[in-house]
């Protein structure tokens, strides 16, 4: 747990700016590590079993103001140490992008030609998150349910491949067009679990904020920006290596 | 004394970092050696000659990139001549040493009375085909270069 909480006090500031809208992120800089923080004390230990965990939902980006990506995410979490002192899990989170549809315009030099045209642009987003983090157990009920808050810290690679439909690249050039970019960066992200039980199986449901890519801005204006995705996903827990 | 100093250097050495200027070149992935077509005002100019690229030369952070050059020339005939010209060097490092062109120039034919509203009042509006030429200029030991063309400006 001391492992944990050291993580914790280390990049609560930074997650207080990276989850925010800009506009938000000076006004609630202060308050969110304290909150954060209490968590971490109200917070008793981590979870003594192994699992696995693999779930899928949909994720919406609130990054992006002009425009909105959406995924359908595939997040697997692996636990391999037991024993309430080893709260530490990874977690591989790959993001299947739906197309994001806009218009582009296209000029051309050739007079035979209508001057401008607008075109269909799709941007496909791909994003694949490797991450370390740990679990706080924030609750359990009669039942055994139980619900954690998970904090982690990892990386991202956001790969927007953009496309411009019907575009007749030897007559028109599309003016300010948006272009492809792949980066890594560091990421850092936090979920809420719930953990429960129907029918002898384990089962979580899961609202995970990840934030943008940790990088400077680029210094061509594109369209778009680095995605913040926001993941409710469903799926099954198998645990193994139990401990009573 | 030394802090103030310090925060003096400071403050200039700020003032001419702000004042530094980017090449702000962004590559097109459908044309090698091309600038992708912007209206950021980054004041890049590339074209093909010959199926090689060129570009607008880069003169540092403190003068950037070379400026297009606008001219009204007076001609005897019924019109005068509207030249903007871009210098340009070769944008690929395999062809410094063999590449004869130096600028290249948009020419237009206008009126007489062609004054600087006139030049504002042409945002927008195109040129019909080969009313315009272009002009490209050659080192020394090449002949000067003239090609028709269109142009929409």
């Amino acid at each position: 747990m001391k492992t944990g909480m050291i993580f914790f006090v280390c990049i609560s500031p930074i997650f207080s700016n990276a989850f925010l809208p800009k506009h938000l992120q000076m006004k609630l800089t202060r308050p969110f590590p304290i909150i954060l923080a209490i968590f971490i004390l109200l917070s008793a230990e981590g979870d003594a079993q192994s699992f696995v965990s693999l779930s899928t939902g949909i994720s919406k980006d609130i990054n992006n103001e002009s425009r909105s990506f959406y995924h359908i995410p595939i997040s697997l979490q692996w636990k391999p140490f037991s024993g309430p002192g080893s709260p530490l899990f990874f977690e591989f989170d790959y993001d299947i992008p739906f197309t994001c549809k806009s218009a582009g315009n296209a000029y051309t030099l050739n007079p035979s030609l209508p001057e401008k045209v607008t075109l269909q642009e799709n941007i496909h987003p791909y994003i694949f998150t490797t991450s370390i983090g740990f679990r706080i157990h924030l609750y359990t009920n009669k039942k055994n349910n139980s619900f954690y808050l998970n904090l982690l810290s990892g990386f991202c690679n956001q790969n927007f491949k953009v496309e411009y439909k019907n575009y007749d690249k030897v007559n028109y050039e599309v003016l300010n067009p948006d272009i492809n970019r792949n980066a890594v960066k560091l990421v850092l992200s936090i979920a809420a679990v719930y953990n429960f039980h129907k029918r002898k199986q384990d089962m979580l449901l899961m609202l995970h904020l990840q934030s943008p890519l940790l990088t400077s801005q680029y210094n061509y204006p594109l369209s778009y920006q680095f995605i913040a995705p926001l993941q409710l996903t469903f799926g099954y827990n198998l645990f193994y290596n139990k401990r009573k | 004394m030394m802090l103030k100093k310090y925060i003096l250097i400071s403050c200039i050495l700020l003032f001419c970092l702000a004042g530094c200027k980017k090449r702000n070149f962004f590559p097109d992935e459908d044309d090698p050696g091309l600038s992708i077509l912007t209206s950021y005002g980054y004041n890049i100019a590339t074209n093909y000659i010959n199926g090689k690229p060129y570009i607008n030369p880069f003169f540092g952070a403190i003068s950037g990139n070379s400026h297009l050059f606008l001219q009204k020339i007076v001609t005897n005939s019924a019109f005068d001549t509207l030249s903007l010209s871009w210098q340009i060097q070769p944008n690929d490092s395999s062809m410094i040493y063999s590449a004869p062109y130096q600028s290249i120039s948009l020419l237009m034919p206008i009126s007489k009375s062609f004054s600087q509203n006139d030049f504002l009042a042409l945002s927008g509006q195109r040129f019909s085909s080969n009313t315009n030429t272009i002009l490209i200029n050659a080192f020394s030991p090449y002949p000067t270069d003239t090609l028709s063309g269109s142009s929409n400006i």
